[in-house]
């Protein structure tokens, strides 16, 4: 079985998309469609090799996803990017801050999704 | 090449040659000054006096000494060295006497040989000849510096012909050396030089940044040329950050990203920043990186090009084909358009002026300008609100003033277009039907009073329902095909009422929302339908008419029906109250509210119900609302009659003029 990715969005066509690229290459992928959604999946499922999250969400939105999830020691390693629109510096500082890794503008190319993936779960 | 050029080096003398010569003119001279104890071993060896060859060779020496300190001309003194070489060969031979001497000619060829490393033919040649006169005057005048034995002429020849062979190939290896290996610099010098001159010569900017973002002094003139000059050593997002401060700290971010190797290079390189705007030039940016032989990042190659004649060009083009979608409108109505435009018109001057109660309310005129826009094919001014209204709801705040003013010029520009397009043909012409006619001139057939008759002509200049509700059928046919739900039947009912256009144009431009909820919302997909029984199509039943003295305005179709639960969901998640039937009536037309996930470009942001229910209020009209859970929704607007509306045997007519 591959490795399990987790991805957040409130778009059902995002996580599709994702969803397809990831599939793609061999990964599995489990979809949340909001902040809360999110901490849940993670805190249930150890087996979650990295988090793909969008920010602006209902509920809870992905920063704040964020810092719920790094508040457990248990999650300190888990790899976490960001899907964010272009030239939104304040707001990547923010996610950085927070604990993402790192971040990937939309709309993303499929390749370097799966590139990033690959890096982020090897 | 001639002889000439081949022995005379070009004038030209690079950095290059010129720091290579001064150190090799310097080693000669050590080297030389050298020679001196070797020189008086010899001497004493030899019994030719060790002093003397202490004080010849010092004097000799002092020229070259002079020259190194005195002189500027590097190759000048290389072939002083020439003339110095030989006769350092010729006092060795001096000093030499005994049975060795003709051995010690040995050191004129070596040294011969070693000045091919001056890379200049003539200095062989001022060796060759100081070597040539040197052997012939002494051999005259003191044979016995020279040759140990009677030397005839011939010998003197023998060794002249050596000397002239050795030399044709020194000055054949000096050339070459000088050309291939010194010269090569003044290539690479000239090729810099056409590589700046393109770079200088094209549009696109050129530089590289380190992994911390600093700039290296090599640039194409393109970059100073938008960004100004830069500091020593100063970053790429330091010296952007005057043009915008965003892009900056964005692109600032990204080189982190790159430099931190978390993500993949070439990821972390495509999310740095693509496009910057310079007051009316728009900068394109692309990035690729520089790899070291071990293929890791060194460096990163920053393009940058104008990219602003495109975008222009890309946008007339935009609006060209914009222009074509919305004289197709115009063909089908003319009234309707002037209406849409002067509505519009005010909507954009509101926005401009800054002419809103608050946000919702920006974000409703918005809204309508985009359903409308939308509507009548204005693709460029459509999609510039939705993305308006994205920003709206992503940042709670009103967008900044010239993204504002960008939409305002933008419908100007889609104006200035229209209007030249169009010319004066714009103004309002009355149109009259056949039914019109023959009924105005039956009345003056029938001698019917003059009052009468004018008050039907006057009613000419108010707007016939029957053409309103055909226009919105359009509408509403061309909105079903654009979201994808097929063939809509839509059937309309004016009963002949005429209403006054400038009252009534407010409500009817907010009035295409019910019917935009009906087709996204309420009408079902095809499938759907035919498993519950429905006919494939969509049907919708819009009507006007006169009952219990109120004018009435229906739409009905056979869709899902309202989702009352949904409603109440959002209501709730919205704070608004939920607990009655009139509660949920006041949610359908609150702005915010939808049932819908994703907005699309025509509906869906739960803003426009709020314009339809103020448009109805403002004319003291009330909405009712028929729903049924699977077998449709009807709304009625009904509105007190009053002097805008026109219906036959109404003796109110209205004031057209």
């Amino acid at each position: 079985m591959g490795k399990q990715i987790l991805v957040v969005d409130d778009s059902a066509a995002v996580r599709q998309q994702v969803g397809m690229a990831l599939g793609h290459a061999g990964f599995e992928v489990v979809e949340a469609a909001d902040g809360n959604e999110g901490v849940s999946a993670v805190d249930g499922n150890p087996n979650i090799a990295m988090v793909i999250s969008d920010v602006n969400m209902p509920n809870m939105n992905g920063l704040e996803m964020v810092s719920a999830i790094k508040q457990k020691p248990s999650h300190q390693a888990l790899p976490i990017i960001m899907l964010t629109t272009e030239g939104q510096p304040a707001l990547i500082k923010q996610a950085k801050a927070a604990g993402a890794v790192g971040w990937i503008v939309k709309p993303f190319d499929a390749g370097q999704l799966v590139a990033t993936v690959q890096k982020l779960t090897a | 090449m001639s002889i000439k050029k081949y022995l005379v080096l070009p004038d030209e003398v690079t950095d290059f040659e010129h720091n290579y010569l001064k150190k090799l003119n310097k080693v000669a001279l050590y080297f030389f000054f050298a020679h001196i104890p070797v020189f008086m071993l010899v001497a004493w060896a030899a019994d030719t006096g060790p002093l003397s060859a202490l004080l010849l060779t010092g004097a000799l020496l002092t020229g070259p000494a002079i020259a190194q300190f005195s002189m500027e001309n590097e190759r000048l003194k290389s072939m002083i060295y020439g003339f110095t070489s030989m006769c350092m060969g010729g006092l060795l031979v001096h000093f030499g006497q005994g049975p060795v001497q003709i051995e010690m000619h040995f050191y004129f060829f070596a040294l011969l040989a070693m000045l091919c490393a001056y890379a200049n033919p003539a200095v062989n040649i001022v060796a060759a000849v100081t070597v040539a006169l040197h052997h012939l005057i002494v051999w005259y005048y003191l044979p016995s510096s020279v040759f140990n034995y009677d030397a005839s002429v011939w010998v003197v020849l023998v060794h002249a012909a050596f000397v002239v062979l050795e030399t044709v190939a020194t000055c054949y290896i000096s050339r070459r050396f000088f050309d291939d290996v010194i010269g090569l610099e003044k290539i690479v010098q000239e090729r810099t030089r056409e590589v700046h001159m393109i770079l200088n010569n094209i549009g696109q900017g050129f530089l590289t940044v380190d992994l911390f973002g600093v700039m290296s002094e090599e640039r194409s003139s393109a970059v100073s040329g938008w960004f100004g000059q830069s500091q020593e050593h100063q970053t790429f997002s330091d010296y952007i950050r005057p043009v915008d401060a965003t892009v900056a700290e964005y692109f600032e971010l990204g080189m982190e990203s790159v430099q931190e190797g978390i993500l993949p290079t070439e990821v972390a390189i495509n999310q740095l920043p693509k496009r910057l705007v310079s007051g009316t030039t728009i900068l394109e940016l692309s990035y690729r990186p520089v790899e070291n032989a071990e293929n890791t990042i060194e460096r990163v190659l920053i393009i940058i090009t104008d990219i602003t004649s495109q975008v222009e060009r890309e946008h007339a083009e935009a609006q060209q084909k914009q222009l074509m979608d919305v004289f197709g409108h115009i063909m089908r109505d003319k009234l309707g358009f002037l209406e849409f435009l002067s509505e519009t018109d005010h909507l954009v001057d509101a926005v401009l002026a800054n002419q809103y109660e608050n946000l919702p309310h920006l974000k409703r005129i918005i809204h309508t300008i985009k359903g409308n826009a939308g509507l009548f094919g204005m693709a460029s001014v459509s999609s510039l609100c939705h993305s308006l209204e994205d920003k709206i709801v992503s940042e709670g705040a009103a967008p900044e003033e010239f993204e504002l003013k960008n939409l305002g010029d933008e419908w100007n520009a889609v104006r200035d277009n229209l209007d030249n397009l169009l010319g004066k043909q714009m103004d309002k012409n009355i149109e009259i039907n056949d039914e019109d006619y023959e009924a105005v001139l039956r009345a003056l057939l029938d001698k019917e009073k003059p009052e009468k008759i004018a008050k039907m002509v006057q009613s000419w200049k108010l707007e016939s329902t029957k053409h309103r509700l055909e226009f919105i059928k359009q509408q509403t046919e061309g909105l079903a095909q654009r979201l994808g739900k097929g063939n809509i039947s839509i059937q309309t009912r004016p009963h002949n009422l005429r209403l006054k256009n400038e009252d009534w144009a407010p409500f009817w431009s907010s009035f295409v929302h019910i019917l935009r909820n009906a087709v996204d919302h309420g009408i079902e997909p095809e499938d759907e339908r035919v498993e519950s029984g429905k006919e494939g199509a969509g049907q919708i039943q819009i009507e006007t008419y006169v009952e219990n003295n109120e004018f009435v305005i229906a739409v009905e179709d056979d869709g899902r029906g309202i989702n009352w639960e949904g409603i109440e969901a959002m209501a709730e998640k919205s704070n608004l109250p939920h607990d009655n039937e009139e509660d949920l009536f006041n949610a359908i037309f609150h702005d915010g509210i939808t049932t819908k996930a994703t907005p699309t470009q025509f509906s869906g942001r739960g803003v426009g119900m709020g314009a339809v229910r103020s448009e109805c209020e403002k004319r003291g009209g009330k909405i009712e609302i028929l729903s049924q859970h699977g077998k449709g929704t009807k709304f009625s607007f009904r509105f007190p009659i009053n002097q805008s509306v026109y219906y036959p045997g109404n003796d109110t007519i209205a004031n057209a003029a």
